[in-house]
């Protein structure tokens, strides 16, 4: 997959705006799955996706081959994400799932009821999401959306490993405040 | 170490970050500790519970980024802000949500209530899933939901009201002003005095000057109108129409919404909120 991003990053330097787009394949839904737990509105995390890989393209002549794309385009994400959250001046106070979502248990089964009930809780996770400190659910976003370990993170944040120790512990112990009735 | 060093570490002794020497440290005194080990198990399975969501994979259409002709950082940032500066008129963004039914501002979340019900539809609410029944007040966040055959009128303090058909899910705005349509059709019947009440919809906003009107999320994603009184502005970003009474309308993603046409007001089912 690295050989095959990296090769990608070269054609698309080049000009191939064919590798643009299948480098674009390749993050679309984690950039707009990182945007959306962090923005919580999959209208604004659309947009966030689009811009992202607008800066990118913009970017490429600066872009390292030889280094994984990930964290580059995670950190635009991710500031632009920041900056949207600052311009706001009312944080909406629910989540917009996808359709698809809406309609469907996480595992595509059980009954309405019991898809009812999933979404809900998906829906509580991602509200009790919103409500943290901008940086600790910054952190928190990253680390599940693909399992990125702390030194990544760190570096999609620009810092280090032990304020991403730090941060992921706290928003634990908050999360663990809103949501423990849900496993507890 | 003491149970408040550990506390501290167990996040990420439960992310495998911890380096060799105090990752021993813990699980030493995880051996002879009965509440960090619980605090441990709580940790693993609130993580379940956060991998299942935010890990979750979306539905993101395989669509090509737009790219301007011949971009500038300038451009491209001016582009951005108008984005995510506009007015939510328009959910141009495939893959949003069903349609929305919006009322008007209000500067706290106004007490609504069931008025009338067909059958026994279910309320999902944070307390559980529960029968719905006439004067159960509703609180943000409720999900109404109708099986065949039942249908959930929900009044709003000014008389506002909207009915959910048959086969129907929508959920209730945190903000009391309105609801979301996830699936069936909701009719609305806006009180004067409002204006500014939308419907937005997976594909186009209805605009509303104090009217009756359905709107329709279909399974394919097409977002439909139809006018009972008065006047309604119909748009996406592609376009828009103006309906007035006995007329329809329908718009698909990245397609203008179609020159209204008339319609029947008295065919098979059509006034089926009113059964």
């Amino acid at each position: 997959m690295i050989a095959e991003e990296r090769h990608l990053v070269l054609q698309a330097k080049a000009g191939d705006s064919r590798a643009f787009q299948a480098l674009t394949r390749l993050y679309r839904e984690r950039v707009t799955r990182l945007a959306l737990n962090m923005v919580g509105q999959m209208e604004d995390a659309q947009d966030i996706c689009q811009e992202a890989f607008l800066r990118l393209h913009q970017s490429l002549a600066s872009v390292d081959a030889n280094r994984p794309l990930g964290p580059w385009i995670y950190r635009i994400a991710t500031n632009l994400c920041l900056d949207l959250l600052r311009r706001r001046r009312v944080r909406p106070k629910t989540v917009d799932l996808p359709e698809e979502w809406e309609s469907s248990a996480p595992d595509g089964s059980g009954s309405p009821q019991k898809q009812l009930i999933a979404q809900e809780t998906h829906r509580r996770v991602l509200e009790a999401i919103q409500e943290l400190p901008d940086k600790d659910r910054t952190v928190v976003t990253l680390r599940y959306l693909d399992e990125l370990p702390y030194s990544e993170i760190a570096q999609v944040m620009q810092t280090s490993e032990a304020n991403v120790m730090m941060r992921m512990s706290r928003a634990r112990r908050k999360l663990q405040e809103k949501l423990k009735d849900l496993y507890g | 170490m003491n149970c408040n060093a550990i506390d501290n570490l167990l996040s990420a002794f439960l992310d495998e970050e911890l380096p060799a020497s105090q990752r021993r440290l813990v699980a030493e005194h995880l051996d002879h500790c009965v509440r960090c080990s619980q605090e441990l198990n709580d940790l693993r399975r609130q993580d379940a519970l956060l991998a299942g969501t935010l890990g979750r994979r979306l539905p993101v259409p395989d669509l090509p980024v737009a790219l301007p002709a011949r971009s500038s950082a300038r451009t491209a940032r001016r582009g951005f802000g108008g984005l995510l500066g506009k007015a939510r008129l328009a959910l141009a963004g495939a893959g949003v949500l069903a349609a929305s039914v919006f009322g008007w501002v209000a500067t706290r979340p106004p007490v609504l209530h069931v008025e009338r019900v067909v059958g026994t539809p279910t309320l999902v609410s944070s307390e559980g899933p529960r029968d719905l029944r006439s004067g159960v007040r509703l609180a943000a966040g409720d999900v109404l939901t109708t099986e065949a055959n039942e249908k959930v009128e929900v009044q709003w303090p000014d008389g506002s009201k909207a009915v959910l058909s048959p086969e129907g899910e929508a959920r209730l705005l945190a903000d009391g002003r309105g609801l979301r349509l996830a699936r069936g059709r909701v009719w609305a019947h806006v009180a004067k005095g409002h204006p500014g009440f939308r419907v937005e919809g997976p594909s186009a906003t209805a605009e509303v000057l104090g009217t009756q009107f359905v709107v329709t999320a279909d399974a394919t994603g097409a977002t439909l109108l139809a006018v009972w009184e008065g006047r309604v502005k119909f748009h996406n970003d592609r376009g828009a129409v103006v309906a007035t009474a006995w007329e329809q309308t329908a718009a698909r993603r990245s397609m203008a919404p179609a020159p209204p046409t008339g319609f029947s007001p008295l065919g098979p089912g059509s006034l089926w909120w009113m059964d």
